[in-house]
C-alpha cells in the first residue's frame, strides 16, 4: 500500500513538471503561438470566405509556430453576442451592425459586398428570370396588402400592391406547378438583406407579413438543400459560397421588368444587381475577457491580413465584391506594425 | 472456568466494537446517499425554476428592440391566441404550436402503439427462440440510436418517399417536408422504447395463467389477446408513457423534416407544420441574448413543461387504475387527482342536496 502511494505521488509530480510552461515571451525566445486559439464566429454566409482567409493567414506564420484556428459560425446575431461573452475573437455579420452592437470596446468594418441569389430547382425548366415585383407577390401575405391603408402601414407608401402569385404559370409561360417559397428565420442577416432590398423591410422580423404557405429553413446550407429537394421551390441565399449545384440554378433579377441582371461579381460591383448586402466584421480593441496581449496581437494581425492586397485577392476569389481596394501587401504591413513584435514576426 | 469467561468477554468486546463501527458506517453511507439524492432531485427543480423565471420575463419586462428604435412587452393573451409564431419583434403566438404538438403526438401514437404491442407479442409469444432473440437485439439497438440519425433518415429517405407519394395523388409538397414526415419519424423513434417495455411486461405475466388458459381450450391467439395483454396492460401502458415523452420532447429530428411552418395550426398531414420543440430550436443560433426573441423561447419551454406534466399525470392515473384493477390492490392516487375527486364528490352531494330540497 505504501509503495503504491509513493508511486502515485511520484507520477503526479512528474506529470506536473512535464506540463510546466517553459516558453514565455520574457525569455526573449520566440512566442509559442501554437498554444493560442483564435475563434471566428458569426454569420453562416461569411463562413466559407472566412475559412479561405484564415487558411491563407495561418500559412504566413513559420511552420511549427502557427496559431490554432476555430470556426464556429452560428448566425449574424451571434457575432456581437460571442465577442461579448468571450467565446469568440472575431465576429462576422452579413448585415449592418445595430446601434446597440457598436460599443466602444469593438472596432468594426466592411469586408465586401455580397449578392443574394434567388435560387430555384433545375426541374423548373422554363423559369430563368424574375422581377422584384413578382418576388414580392410570391412572398408577401395577401392580408398584409389587403387595402391601401394596411399596405402603407406595413411597407410604406411606395409599395405597389398587386395580386399574389401562387403558381409558376403566373411567372413564366410554359412553367406550371404550385410555388413553394422558402425563407430564413427572422434573426437571419440574409433575410434582413433580402427583405430590405425588396422594399418589404418590416417583413424581416414579422412572419405575419409573409404568406402563410412559406416554409422555414434554419441556415444557408439548409436553404440550398431544401430548394434542391423541392421541384417547385424558390428561395434566397448568399451568392458567396454558392458552388455549382447540379439541381439548382440562379435566376436573373430585374428591378423594373425590362433589364434582367444576372448575379455576377461585376454586376454587384457596379450596382446593377439589385439584391446585395455587405459583409461586416467586428473585433475587440484591447485586452479583455481572457484575451491576453498575444491574442489581441493575433487578432490585429488577421485584420491587417484581411485588409491587405493578399486578403483582397482571397475575398475576390471567394466571390465577394470589393468596394474599395487596399494598397499594401501583408508583408509591408508586418514590417511596420507594432503587434509584429509581440508575435515575434 | 475463569479463563473461559475471560476469553468470552474479550470476544464480546471485539464484536461490540465492530457492531458500533458498522452502525457509524451505516449512518454515514445513508447520509451520503441522501445528499446525492437531494442533489439529483434539486437539479430537476432548479431547471424548472430557471425556465419558469426566464419564461415569465417577456410578459413583465419592457424590451428595447434590436435596432434600438422601439420598446415593447409580450401580451399575455396574444401569446395564446396569435396564430403566427413571430408576428413582429414583440408579438409571439404559441397557442397553435401546442395544438400542432398534440396533433403530431396523437398521430404518431396511432402508428406506434399497435406496431410496438404486436411486435412485442411476436418477440415473446410467437416467434421461435432464435428469431426472437435477433428481433430483441435489433429493437435494443434501435432504442440506442441518437435522434439526429432518425432526422437524417427522415430527410434522406422518408421525405422523398412522401414527396413521390404526394405527387402520385396530385398534391405538391415542400420536397416531402410535411407533418406526415414528422409523424413517421416520431413513430419510428418511440417504437423501440415501447416495444422493450412491453416485452418486459409480457414476460412477467404469470405462466400458470397462460397454461391454465390453454388447458381450458383457448387457442394461443385468444390467450395472447385476452389473457396476456390484459395482464400486462399496466406495464405496456408504462411503455406508452415513455414513448409519449420521447415524441413530445423531440426537437432536432422533427425540425429537419417537418418544414417549419410559421403559422398554423396545420390540419392536412401533407402540409408543413411546426411543433413547440422545433420552433424553439429554429433560429436559436441567430437570436440575440437579452432580446425578446431569445427569452420567448423559454416561455414556449414553460408551455412544453406544463403540457408534459398534464399528459403524464393523466396517463399515470390511467395506468394506476389499470394496475389496481389487475391486482385488486387499492389504487395509489396522486394528490392532484384526489383533490379533483373530492371536489367532484362535494359538487355531486351539493347537487343531490339541492334536488332533495326542491322536491320538498
Amino acid at each position: 500500500m505504501k509503495k503504491l502511494g509513493v508511486l502515485a505521488v511520484s507520477i503526479c509530480a512528474l506529470s506536473m513538471l512535464a506540463s510546466c510552461d517553459t516558453n514565455s515571451s520574457d525569455n526573449g525566445n520566440t512566442v509559442d503561438l501554437s498554444a493560442e486559439t483564435v475563434t471566428f464566429v458569426g454569420s453562416t454566409s461569411v463562413q466559407s470566405m472566412s475559412q479561405d482567409l484564415t487558411d491563407a493567414w495561418v500559412n504566413t506564420f513559420k511552420s511549427g509556430n502557427k496559431p490554432n484556428i476555430k470556426h464556429d459560425h452560428t448566425g449574424s446575431g451571434d457575432a456581437f453576442k460571442r465577442l461579448e461573452d468571450g467565446t469568440g475573437d472575431i465576429g462576422f455579420a452579413s448585415r449592418e451592425f445595430t446601434a446597440s452592437e457598436k460599443t466602444d470596446a469593438y472596432n468594426n468594418g466592411k469586408i465586401c459586398a455580397d449578392g443574394i441569389a434567388v435560387i430555384v430547382n433545375t426541374d423548373n425548366a422554363n423559369v430563368n428570370q424574375i422581377t422584384l415585383q413578382q418576388l414580392r407577390d410570391i412572398y408577401v401575405a395577401p392580408s398584409a396588402i389587403a387595402d391601401k391603408a394596411t399596405s402603407e402601414k406595413n411597407f410604406g407608401s411606395d409599395y405597389s400592391a398587386e395580386d399574389p402569385i401562387t403558381d409558376w404559370s403566373q411567372v413564366a409561360s410554359g412553367a406550371s406547378g404550385e410555388i413553394k417559397p422558402f425563407t430564413r428565420d427572422t434573426s437571419s442577416g440574409t433575410r434582413d438583406g433580402f427583405c430590405t432590398k425588396l422594399g418589404i423591410e418590416a417583413a424581416k422580423s414579422n412572419d405575419k407579413l409573409l404568406s402563410s404557405s412559406v416554409g422555414g429553413v434554419s441556415s444557408n446550407g439548409d436553404m440550398i438543400s431544401s430548394v434542391e429537394a423541392t421541384s417547385n421551390g424558390i428561395g434566397y441565399c448568399s451568392l458567396e459560397g454558392l458552388e455549382t449545384h447540379k439541381s439548382l440554378k440562379t435566376l436573373k433579377v430585374s428591378s423594373d421588368g425590362t433589364n434582367y441582371v444576372e448575379a455576377t461579381v461585376a454586376n454587384i460591383r457596379d450596382g446593377s444587381y439589385p439584391l446585395q448586402r455587405n459583409f461586416n466584421y467586428m473585433y475587440p480593441k484591447a485586452v479583455s475577457k481572457d484575451r491576453d496581449e498575444v491574442k489581441i496581437a493575433l487578432i490585429d494581425s488577421f485584420i491587417a491580413f484581411m485588409n491587405s492586397l493578399d486578403g483582397d485577392a482571397i475575398v475576390t476569389a471567394a466571390g465577394g465584391v470589393l468596394t474599395s481596394t487596399h494598397t499594401q501587401t501583408y508583408a509591408d504591413i508586418v514590417a511596420t506594425a507594432d503587434w509584429a513584435d509581440t508575435l515575434g514576426l | 472456568m475463569g479463563e473461559n469467561i475471560e476469553q468470552n468477554l474479550n470476544i464480546d468486546n471485539y464484536s461490540i466494537k465492530r457492531a458500533k463501527n458498522k452502525k457509524v458506517i451505516d449512518s454515514i453511507v445513508k447520509y451520503i446517499f441522501f445528499v446525492i439524492a437531494a442533489i439529483c432531485a434539486s437539479v430537476i427543480i432548479f431547471i424548472v425554476v430557471f425556465i419558469l423565471y426566464k419564461g415569465i420575463i417577456p410578459f413583465i419586462k419592457i424590451y428595447n428592440s434590436v435596432d434600438g428604435k422601439a420598446t415593447g412587452t409580450q401580451n399575455f393573451l396574444e401569446f395564446f391566441s396569435q396564430t403566427t409564431w413571430n408576428g413582429g419583434e414583440f408579438s409571439h403566438g404559441a397557442g397553435f404550436l401546442v395544438l400542432n404538438t398534440l396533433y403530431a403526438t396523437v398521430l404518431s401514437l396511432i402508428i406506434s402503439i399497435p406496431l410496438s404491442i404486436l411486435t412485442s407479442v411476436l418477440i415473446t409469444r410467437i416467434a421461435p427462440k432464435a428469431v426472437s432473440s435477433v428481433f430483441q437485439a435489433g429493437v435494443e439497438l434501435l432504442a440506442a440510436v441518437p435522434s439526429v440519425i432518425y432526422g437524417l433518415f427522415g430527410i434522406g429517405y422518408i421525405c422523398p418517399l412522401i414527396d413521390s407519394f404526394a405527387s402520385s395523388i396530385g398534391y405538391s409538397t415542400f420536397g416531402g417536408r410535411s407533418l406526415l414526415s414528422g409523424v413517421l419519424v416520431l413513430a419510428f423513434m418511440s417504437i423501440p422504447t415501447m416495444t422493450l417495455m412491453a416485452t418486459t411486461a409480457i414476460k412477467s405475466v404469470n405462466p400458470a395463467m397462460i397454461k391454465a388458459s390453454i388447458a381450458l381450450g383457448a387457442s394461443p391467439t385468444q390467450t395472447n389477446f385476452k389473457i396476456v395483454l390484459k395482464d400486462a396492460s399496466s406495464g405496456i401502458f408504462a411503455g406508452i408513457i415513455l414513448g409519449v415523452g420521447r415524441a413530445l420532447g423531440e426537437a432536432t429530428a422533427v425540425q429537419m423534416v417537418i418544414g417549419n411552418a410559421m403559422s398554423g395550426p396545420t390540419g392536412n398531414p401533407l402540409d408543413i407544420s411546426a411543433t413547440l420543440t422545433s420552433t424553439m430550436l429554429m433560429g436559436m443560433a441567430e437570436a440575440q441574448v437579452g432580446s425578446m426573441g431569445y427569452d420567448i423561447r423559454f416561455s414556449a419551454g414553460i408551455l412544453l413543461i406544463i403540457l408534459i406534466i398534464v399528459i403524464d399525470l393523466t396517463l399515470n392515473h390511467i395506468k394506476n387504475t389499470m394496475y389496481a384493477r389487475r391486482t385488486g390492490q387499492k389504487m395509489k392516487k396522486s394528490i392532484i387527482i384526489s383533490l379533483f375527486e373530492s371536489l367532484f364528490t362535494k359538487a355531486k352531494n351539493l347537487r343531490l342536496a339541492s334536488k332533495g330540497d326542491s322536491n320538498d
